[in-house]
């Protein structure tokens, strides 16, 4: 047992704990602040641009592009083939990527003509972009094509989707399919039905549904799954895939129903152009407005707007 | 006493002294190290997601590019705004998307994902490659406030415990050491009794000792007093015996001597009256018989008054005596004697001489006896203070370790009287090698 100095020696242990005690508590805060100091995004602390971006046009030597909502595409795509059938410009149709990124798309200059299924903004109005409204589609009901019911009223609707229904009428399992928040199909149906908005909404907070954010993946979906029910919005349902649709409230969606506003839910899909449509632009919208274009357009499902409608 | 004092207090301080500082160390570690550490593995945990979550974004948007290689970044917002959606449950704050050229895909999220830099979030990334070419990367951001606020809660009860375990580290080796200081202190008290005990027991010893040697010495200083007193005593003894000798030998020689001598005269001139007249011839006998007894009692006084001492001595002194004997010798057995006598200028007492004297007489009686020497050589010298006496011989000499010779009368005899006045003799000899009788004499206080 060293004797002697316990109180020289307590003092430099004292002394050396302190020290420890602090490198400690420094090398804790140390430990914690470094993980704040991980990898961090580029955009990090990036000021926002002041100005929104300026338009550009697209290259007039490229083929003219067309793309936008998945909900004008089979429409589009007829109106591209029967333009192309008359020789001359061959426009080309890309896949879906929605009304929005069809319209950023546009003022990117990677297309020529946005393809929109909702109205515009109002900051993309402020950027002179030009609306021009084609058609009217409905909104279908859509469901697989084992499922043993055949309509569907409003607030069963509502119920289905709010999970209080969860059968069909052969008791079999109702599965519900749900497009992306802010999809145009859903807005159509909540600007129809008083309670779906909110139901919507209630379902996309608890996560009750599955949710696709493609009209293609909305099509594969119906048609892969048993007792399947979503919104369909790309008019006509085609004939190739086991997908049905429901009358609601007993009327089917067809054009002639869309027409007279007796079957509830539809949307206007429109042509969007940063300016008035001048050289070839304006040649691919005058034929959808022309009467060759208004009946592919009927002949495709949809309703052809008139001039003065506005989409 | 002090060291019992001392040692009381330090083992329990001492314990006190280090294990205080250890119980406030580990206090500090547990409080500080679990809630780090449970920070850590709760960020990590969260970074794992969502790297994980990002890559399975990348893969989703891999797929879509493949679909539209030219537009898939304006459909990805849409694809975003789905995810994002789900993400929130599970901590993640933010699902993001750049270009390879490191810009938003989405540029109405630009505000909100440049604005997030102030909140407690981790961000992972993984690329969106298509083909070889990575052409954008999705970053995933997870909130961490949570995992810092559960591990800032976690900071008390952390500390409870390791409160608790420093106590226990603190008291629990105190107890133990208490106890044991206890039986340290009984055996210590038993070992400070033996201590004492041992302590007055040679505390005993030594003053015993220290009697008994002061005895002792004072009892060797008594001894070698009384050897001295008797030696000189013994001296003193010798020189009165020599004087006394001397005395009684001057006596018979100037009286009995002188008187005989005058007797033989007186006979022989009565013997020459005798002669001259009838019945001369008896008478001329009784005459001469009588003056042969005189003769002989004249050789026998003679001979007893060199017995008690040699009135040479007195006459010549030691140096002439000792030339004399020599001289006698050299005669006596017809070979060369050298004799050299150097006492300097010290008077020696009468027994000195006469010891000295007597060495060299019996020494030179012996050589005439038994040496058969053809030379003889008698040194008797002062040195310092010490008389210094050697007769040596070249004759047959004898055997030094002969008892018989060692106990002869005479050697026994010169070695009493070198003793006597605290002297040393040797006897150096050898058969056909001749003898030395060496001695030496002190001179003390008596010369």
């Amino acid at each position: 047992m060293g004797r002697g100095s316990p109180q020289l020696g307590s003092g430099t242990t004292w002394l050396v704990v302190a020290v420890a005690a602090a490198a400690l508590v420094v090398a804790g805060a140390l430990v914690v602040v470094g993980r704040d100091l991980g990898p961090q995004p580029p955009f990090i602390g990036q000021p926002r641009e002041a100005a929104p971006p300026t338009p550009r046009v697209h290259d007039p030597n490229a083929p003219l592009g067309l793309a936008g909502s998945g909900s004008s595409i089979p429409i589009t795509r007829a109106l591209v083939a029967a333009y192309n059938s008359k020789g001359g410009e061959r426009p080309v149709l890309h896949p879906s990527i929605g009304s929005g990124g069809g319209i950023r798309a546009l003022l990117d200059g990677v297309v020529d003509i946005a393809l929109v299924s909702r109205p515009l903004k109002e900051r993309e109005r402020a950027l002179g972009l030009t609306a021009v409204p084609c058609a009217r589609v409905p909104v279908v009901v859509a469901v697989h094509a084992d499922v043993p019911d055949v309509d569907i009223t409003a607030p069963q609707l509502v119920a289905v989707f709010a999970g209080h229904r969860g059968t069909w009428s052969d008791g079999s399992r109702i599965t519900v399919l749900q497009r992306e928040r802010g999809d145009s199909s859903h807005r159509a149906v909540a600007a129809a039905i008083v309670g779906f908005a909110e139901t919507n909404d209630d379902a996309y907070r608890d996560g009750r549904w599955r949710v696709l954010y493609h009209d293609d993946a909305m099509t594969d979906a119906l048609d892969s799954t048993p007792g399947a029910i979503g919104l369909f919005g790309q008019g006509r349902v085609p004939d190739t895939r086991s997908i049905r649709a429901l009358s609601v409230d007993g009327v089917l969606p067809t054009v002639a129903s869309v027409r007279d506003h007796r079957y509830p839910f539809s949307k206007d899909l429109a042509l969007v152009t940063l300016s008035q449509p001048t050289g070839r632009v304006a040649a691919f919208v005058d034929f959808v407005r022309s009467p060759a274009g208004r009946l592919v357009i009927e002949q495709a499902g949809g309703v052809p707007l008139p001039l003065a409608e506005a989409p | 006493m002090s060291d019992k004092a001392g040692l009381e207090v330090d083992l329990r301080a001492y314990l006190s002294a280090r294990l205080g500082p250890l119980a406030v160390l580990l206090l500090v570690v547990v409080s500080v190290t679990a809630p780090v550490a449970l920070f850590v593995l709760g960020s990590q945990t969260l970074e794992v997601q969502a790297h994980e979550s990002a890559g399975q974004v990348a893969e989703v948007i891999r797929r879509e590019a493949e679909q539209r290689p030219r537009l898939w970044q304006y459909d990805t917002p849409k694809l975003l705004a789905h995810l994002r959606t789900y993400s929130g449950r599970d901590h993640i704050k933010r699902i993001d998307v750049v270009d390879a050229q490191g810009r938003l895909i989405d540029p109405n999220e630009a505000e909100a994902a440049a604005t997030t830099s102030g909140t407690a979030l981790l961000w992972q990334s993984a690329p969106v490659v298509l083909g070889d070419e990575i052409v954008g990367t999705v970053w995933v951001a997870v909130d961490a406030t949570q995992v810092r606020r559960d591990a800032l809660r976690m900071l008390l009860p952390f500390a409870l415990l390791g409160a608790l375990l420093a106590g226990l580290m603190y008291w629990l080796p105190l107890r133990a050491m208490g106890s044991a200081e206890t039986r340290v202190r009984t055996l210590l008290d038993r070992l400070r009794v033996s201590q004492t005990a041992l302590a007055t027991l040679n505390e005993n010893l030594e003053h015993t000792v220290d009697t008994r040697s002061s005895e002792l010495s004072k009892a060797l200083r008594e001894l070698q007093d009384k050897e001295r007193g008797l030696r000189e005593l013994a001296a003193r003894a010798v020189g009165m015996q020599e004087a006394e000798r001397r005395a009684i030998a001057r006596e018979l020689h100037d009286s009995a001597g002188q008187s005989l001598t005058a007797i033989r005269i007186h006979m022989q001139l009565i013997g020459d009256l005798v002669r001259k007249e009838g019945e001369a011839n008896r008478a001329s006998d009784l005459t001469t018989r009588t003056l042969g007894m005189v003769d002989l009692t004249l050789e026998e006084i003679r001979r007893a008054v060199n017995t008690l001492g040699p009135a040479v001595l007195d006459d010549v002194g030691l140096a002439a005596a000792v030339e004399r004997v020599c001289d006698d010798g050299a005669e006596v057995l017809g070979i060369p004697v050298d004799s050299r006598v150097d006492l300097g200028d010290s008077p020696l007492s009468a027994a000195l001489e006469t010891t000295a004297y007597r060495l060299v007489q019996e020494a030179m009686t012996n050589i005439s006896r038994h040496a058969q020497a053809s030379e003889v050589r008698v040194r008797v010298t002062v040195e310092g203070a010490e008389v210094h006496v050697a007769v040596h011989d070249d004759g047959k000499g004898f055997d030094a370790g002969d008892v018989a010779i060692g106990r002869s009368r005479g050697l026994v005899g010169m070695r009493e009287r070198v003793e006597l006045l605290g002297g040393r003799l040797w006897l150096e000899s050898a058969v056909g090698e001749g003898t030395t009788v060496r001695a030496t004499l002190p001179i003390g206080p008596e010369s």
